[in-house]
């Protein structure tokens, strides 16, 4: 049975060496060393990037909300304690981030919004595969991909940060429990919502289609 | 082909149910993990949901699989860097910085206006709270009193016995000498006599002013006073025996000057 390869992977990496280089770089970066504020934006642009693209679906508002992060990550910088690692502190202010910007963007632009196929057709494919596959496949390959983020969409932020924060960013229950500031019982609940919703979501938009 | 074992199994299944998606997640321990894990061996049920969890996580990775935009990441720290330093320059400790360099002398005048006002006030708070002077009716005054010399003492006498003309003189008791106008009056008795030299350069002091001679006429009497005791002087100076130390004169009254004072309550 394949349920091995839903295990977290090993991690060299231990808590005490985590915390010590974390505590590390953010003490470099409140001293003023340029090289340490661009060595922290470079290991997690990746991941805030990435996080803040599924949290609100747009590869541009992803770019804002990533600089935005980073803004407010060196603003806050004095105030990390090193209670949780740099990496869950930096996703909990993506995501409060990512709340606050989809709340606002909601409420402004509702009259705006467009469907997700209008959006493709105005910014090109969500996601664009580079693998060579047959048309097909990549055809394929895309409307997955556009059922899913379709499906994505539909979750309330909440459902929507904890599956993402779990099945993409392979987050562990405490971790995003610390990135939400909810209590584990609350993501446990939330992320059996969450599949259950993007199971039924992406039924409805597969017998749509 | 594997037995279905479900129906031996399905008693475990409302237990293992609440655990699959803790399992699934890698989120179960030691016994736990274990449990669910042969159970899963036995229930096809329990098994196809365990899947279908996986197939879910599976499919939302692979769909979301994205590409970063390599050029808008390259410039995502210049552009947090460059919009640090524009907040940082827009803030108001950058506002503040920015008016203190143009502001230099203003802040340099302020400072020494503040100084100004701190040195007074301390030495406002020295004079108000710091030590009191001693007064003059307390038992060390008057104990301090005691030690000093009585005053300035004058006699009233005539040198080389009766007969001459009798003059005025301060007695050296270790009082400092008599003012200049009492002085010129006075003959001092121990004090090195003043000559007529200095007599006639004092008479030269009081009769010009910045190079003229003053108008006897605009002088004012106590001026005028002391130019005529002066000219006494010299005269007498001149017509009189000099008065050495240690010479006979007849002593025809004694004055004492004292700044002694002398306080009495209920008068």
């Amino acid at each position: 049975m394949g349920f091995e390869s839903s295990v977290k992977p090993f991690r060299t990496l231990t808590w005490p060496e985590a915390a010590s280089a974390d505590w590390a770089l953010v003490q470099q970066c409140a001293g003023g060393d340029e090289a340490a504020c661009s060595r922290l934006v470079t290991d997690h642009q990746r991941m805030v990037y990435q996080l803040s693209l599924h949290l609100l679906g747009d590869p541009q508002e992803a770019l804002d909300l990533s600089q935005e992060v980073f803004l407010r990550v060196f603003r806050t910088l004095p105030q990390f304690r090193g209670q949780s690692t740099l990496r869950t502190w930096i996703y909990r202010i993506v995501v409060n981030q990512a709340s606050n910007r989809q709340r606002w963007w909601r409420r402004r632009h509702r009259s705006q919004q467009v469907a997700l196929d209008d959006h493709a057709a105005t910014h090109g494919e969500i996601a664009e595969s580079r693998n060579f596959a047959s048309p097909d496949r990549v055809m394929q390959q895309n409307e997955t991909a556009h059922r899913v983020w379709g499906a994505l969409d539909s979750l309330p932020f909440d459902q929507r940060a904890v599956i993402v924060l779990r099945e993409i960013d392979g987050l562990s229950y405490e971790e995003i429990a610390t990135s939400l500031g909810v209590a584990v019982g609350t993501v446990k609940s939330r992320l059996a919502r969450a599949r259950e919703s993007l199971r039924e979501a992406l039924r409805t938009e597969k017998a749509a289609g | 082909m594997r037995p279905d074992l479900s129906s031996f199994v399905s008693g475990e299944c409302h237990l293992v149910v609440r655990q699959i998606e803790a399992f699934v997640d890698g989120e179960l321990s030691g016994a736990d993990r274990l449990f669910v894990a042969q159970h899963l061996e036995l229930c096809r049920s329990c098994a196809s949901s365990a899947q279908a969890l996986t197939g879910l996580g599976d499919v939302l990775r692979g769909a979301v699989a994205e590409d970063l935009p390599t050029p808008e990441m390259a410039g995502l720290a210049s552009g947090v860097f460059s919009r640090i330093g524009a907040e940082s320059a827009q803030s108001w400790r950058g506002l503040a910085a920015r008016a203190a360099d143009g502001w230099h002398w203003a802040i340099v005048g302020g400072g020494s206006v503040a100084a100004t006002f701190v040195t007074t006030a301390f030495v406002a708070f020295i004079l108000a709270f710091g030590p009191k002077p001693e007064r003059e009716d307390s038992l060390a005054a008057l104990i301090g009193n005691l030690g000093r010399p009585p005053g300035m003492l004058f006699l009233y006498a005539t040198p080389g016995g009766d007969g001459g003309d009798s003059i005025l003189m301060q007695v050296d008791n270790g009082e400092p000498a008599a003012s200049i106008l009492t002085a010129a009056l006075a003959t001092p008795i121990g004090f090195r006599p003043q000559t007529e030299a200095e007599l006639v350069g004092a008479l030269a002091n009081a009769l010009t002013r910045k190079g003229r001679v003053v108008n006897l006429y605009l002088m004012t009497p106590e001026d005028r006073r002391y130019t005529e005791s002066l000219l006494d002087e010299i005269n007498r100076l001149r017509f009189t025996e000099p008065l050495t130390v240690g010479a006979a004169v007849a002593v025809h009254q004694v004055r004492l000057v004292t700044s002694t004072g002398v306080t009495a309550k209920g008068l």
